[in-house]
């Protein structure tokens, strides 16, 4: 992460040109409603991602970077359109500039341009949230907890575990239905086995007991143990009797009464249920054509939101907003997955079906091999066969199972129309099968059963992995879920306590011991929050406007802070708290300040209360701050750089313009009052529209300072601190040097030298003018560069001392 | 720093390599599948869970 050096802006949404230097540490950016301080978060916001928040999302249907982002006078020209920011980078220990110009927004010029800088930089642009407005602290708070959910797992980057999941999770689906098949070909062969040895079950003893009947009458050695390599027919060749195919007069009776029972009862009885449910499936699709749509394209845009790395489609090579693609393909995404669970059930049920079809085939083969089959039936048979096959392969895509849904309302089996007179006429020609010898009958009987008990080894051998291979899938989503749901509530549970404790700080007077509490379920995720130990309840329901605004920035920082820990190193605050008042924010400040030392917070805001307790609570210094005073269209916003003003007003009168520096001393004096007159308590006649003259408030600030310095000498003297007195007493020397050269405090409230006639004065006769109001107004502030910050009273209602933040400048002001 | 859901993976791996079922080289196939510029497809993950030469001892 990076630290804004600088940023140079031009020609950029409601700015003409601008240079605001903000030296690695936090700023603020005051100035009333329309002023252009969006516009600075705007460019901000565009040098390190490409993009301008505020023209996209909900609402935007019509703007467009290239069309809107340039300043409205340089439609024409996106190239003017540009900017440049200096940045630090403290891992690298590196500074940095990059610029983008709107023409290529995507194609920014860095320098250096090497390769870790610009892996910054990407990193940076992947963090968009690191610009915060009010409008999207809120989502966090007043939102319904799906959409919370998705909100907050998008600022975590959490997005790709619910994927994971759902891959996972089917591909434990599949395993678990080639099981399934695996099962039934196991069950078919064990069937098939147990018909053929007249065995009701499959145990070895009885195996070996039937088998050595046959191999006694042959002459062969019996077998006392089954192995899994026994050859139940072994030494038949020997005996010069292998190898007569084909089965015994009982087997294929047996054969025969299989296909013939299940016939009879109904080849279909078993699988209704699968067939019912994937009608009504189907059905759900007939009506609502844009579900199999979508259930099409699922996979589709999951690889295009995989594949979105660059300002192109990856796949018409049309020119894209990144987010704006990312977010529509999210969003079908989103839409397809209820048709991705009716696939499931679809895929489900047709498992069903083809595992039946396995068993019906294993039914079928047998008496296609018979010798008494005639030609014709055999080949019935056969193709009755083939064709469940290639219905059962037809039933692994969606289409083949919607384009049968006339065979499923119809019967799905379609067994030949002779089948029940192909099947009498076969028992009846097996039946009339004249009888062998039994050392015939003993010989095919062995090698059927061979036959079959390889079938079944084979069989048993692949559900043995397929059930190894489900395990796996099971496992690997279980262990998933285990440990994506343990990270989740135990981030969640560091969020919800810092949230807390932040929220806390701010709110110490009347809600110290506020709790918080997010509860994540089913894609939801709930956020309560205690109401003066009333009861845990939605954010919404009883906290005021002010109190919901803080925790959305609360609950922001607590995010941040898990998303970036130490990387957190920058965050614009675009009015955040306009509605947290005047106490609260002050305890917001100490926020900013104990908690997050290490941020360089960029802060905009309408309200010069606020930005003037950022300045004395020392979450920004004396110069790390702008007023924007106005704005228009031709010049974007005037303003007073309280860190330059005297640099600037130097260059006006070296170009002999009186009048633009008697101008920027005029804005700057009535900027520098107003935030005096509050820090000293000066008491000036209140006005309800706040429109305070500035000669009658810079004279009410240096009364009170002239009273404080007063008090403050008195206090010195009754504690008889030689050090402060000695103190005190030079600053009134200079407070009345001063003055002095400004022919006394009149001076400066003289009506006839009324500020509104510098713009009058000639170079040499302002000059001395400049002089005595900087020397002036240095008196109010620390000197000492880091702090640099007005002093002011502490505390504010019954002061007990002047001081600056950094407390190089600490007046005691009681006596003993 | 690691994305939280890095971490998940990470940890997932982990918990994969200490049960029987998957030996390393096979968490190794996984960890490839997710390495990839696009997230794994069932298909894939099946391959990657599927064994070869199951023994068995048929009665």
């Amino acid at each position: 992460m990076i630290q804004i050096e600088s940023i140079q802006i031009e020609e950029f949404r409601g700015i003409r040109g601008l240079v605001l230097t903000m030296n690695r540490g936090s700023f603020v950016i005051s100035g009333p409603n329309g002023s252009g301080k969006s516009g600075v978060v705007d460019a901000i916001q565009f040098a390190l991602t490409g993009e301008v928040g505020r023209l996209k999302g909900a609402g935007t249907g019509d703007l467009t970077l290239a069309e809107h982002a340039p300043h409205v006078e340089k439609r024409s020209d996106p190239e003017a359109s540009r900017v440049t920011l200096n940045a630090y980078i403290p891992h690298l220990k590196k500074t940095t500039s990059i610029t983008r110009t709107v023409k290529k927004p995507k194609h920014p010029q860095i320098t250096p341009d090497e390769p870790e800088i610009r892996a910054v930089f990407a990193e940076v642009a992947e963090h968009p949230e690191t610009t915060l407005s009010r409008r999207e602290i809120i989502k966090f708070i007043l939102t319904e907890a799906t959409q919370r959910s998705r909100d907050v797992q998008t600022l975590l980057k959490l997005d790709d575990i619910d994927q994971t999941r759902a891959t996972l999770k089917t591909t434990e689906n599949k395993l678990l239905n080639e099981q399934a098949t695996a099962k039934a070909l196991a069950d078919t062969a064990e069937e098939s086995l147990k018909r053929h040895l007249d065995l009701p079950v499959l145990k070895s003893d009885d195996l070996l007991s039937v088998i050595n009947k046959r191999r006694k009458i042959l002459g062969l050695d019996l077998i006392s143990k089954l192995e899994k390599d026994t050859d139940v027919a072994e030494g038949l060749s020997q005996k010069g009797a292998k190898v007569e195919g084909g089965t015994t007069k009982e087997s294929a009776l047996a054969d025969i009464k299989a296909l013939s029972d299940a016939a009879a009862r109904g080849i279909e009885t078993t699988s209704q249920p699968a067939v019912k449910g994937i009608l009504q499936n189907i059905a759900v699709l007939q009506a609502d054509g844009d579900v199999l749509q979508l259930m099409r394209r699922a996979a589709f845009f999951q690889t295009g939101l995989d594949l979105v790395d660059g300002p192109r489609c990856p796949l018409c090579d049309v020119d894209w907003d990144m987010d704006k693609l990312r977010a529509h393909l999210k969003a079908k995404l989103e839409k397809s997955r209820e048709a991705r669970a009716l696939r499931d059930r679809l895929f489900e049920n047709a498992q069903t079906i083809s595992a039946e079809i396995v068993r019906l085939r294993e039914l079928i083969a047998p008496l296609v091999r018979l010798p008494e089959a005639t030609k014709e039936a055999s080949a019935r048979l056969s193709e009755w066969s083939g064709d469940l096959a290639a219905f059962s392969e037809s039933l692994k895509s969606l289409d083949g199972i919607l384009a049968a849904q006339e065979r499923f309302e119809y019967g799905w089996a379609t067994a030949p129309g002779t089948l029940n007179e192909d099947i009498d006429s076969l028992r009846n020609a097996v039946t009339a099968r004249p009888d062998k010898s039994a050392t015939t009958e003993a010989n095919s009987f062995l090698v059927l059963a061979q036959e079959r008990l390889n079938n079944l080894r084979v069989a048993r051998r692949d559900l043995e992995g397929k059930k190894a291979n489900a395990s796996r899938g099971k496992s690997a989503y279980r262990v998933y879920c285990e440990v994506s749901e343990g990270a989740l509530i135990k981030l969640y549970h560091e969020v919800e306590e810092d949230f807390a404790s932040y929220y806390r700080l701010i709110n110490h007077d009347d809600e110290g011991e506020f709790k918080a509490k997010f509860e994540p379920a089913d894609g939801k995720l709930a956020l309560l929050v205690d109401f003066h130990k009333k009861g845990m309840f939605p954010p919404g329901a009883y906290h005021s406007e002010g109190h919901q605004d803080g925790m959305g920035v609360c609950l922001y920082l607590a995010l941040m802070k898990r998303v970036l820990g130490s990387n957190f190193t920058f965050a614009v605050l675009d009015d955040v708290v306009m509605s947290v008042d005047a106490q609260h924010r002050k305890q917001f400040c100490k926020l900013l300040k104990t908690t997050f030392p290490d941020t360089q917070f960029i802060i905009t805001t309408h309200d010069q209360v606020w930005a003037r307790q950022l300045r004395t609570e020392g979450v920004v210094g004396a110069k790390s701050e702008v007023a924007f005073h106005t704005w228009t269209v031709e010049t974007g916003p005037v303003l007073d750089e309280v860190a330059e003003v005297w640099e600037k007003i130097d260059a006006d009168l070296a170009k002999n313009e009186v009048p633009a520096a008697a101008a920027r001393l005029r804005r700057h004096l009535e900027f520098v009052a107003s935030d005096l007159a509050d820090e000293l308590g000066a008491k000036v006649h209140y006005r309800a529209d706040g429109s305070y003259d500035m000669g009658e408030l810079l004279g009410a600030v240096i009364g009170r300072q002239g009273e404080l310095l007063k008090l403050a000498m008195k206090a010195a003297k009754s504690w008889d601190d030689k050090e402060q007195i000695e103190k005190i007493d030079a600053l009134q020397k200079a407070r009345t040097q001063i003055l002095a050269d400004s022919n006394g405090e009149q001076w400066v409230i003289n009506k006839a030298i009324h500020y509104n006639e510098w713009a009058d004065l000639s170079k040499n006769d302002f000059r001395p003018v400049v002089t005595v109001f900087r020397k002036l107004i240095e008196l109010f502030r620390c000197n000492k560069p880091k702090c640099d910050a007005w002093l002011s009273l502490t505390p504010r209602n019954d002061p007990v001392v002047l001081r600056c933040p950094c407390g190089t400048m600490h007046l005691n002001l009681k006596e003993k | 720093m690691a994305s939280i859901q890095d971490e998940i993976f990470e940890e997932f791996c982990q918990r994969l390599e200490k049960t029987e079922q998957f030996s390393e080289a096979r968490v190794k196939q996984v960890r490839q599948l997710f390495a990839g510029r696009t997230k794994p497809k069932p298909a894939e993950l099946m391959k990657a869970f599927s064994e070869k030469d199951v023994q068995e001892n048929v009665p």
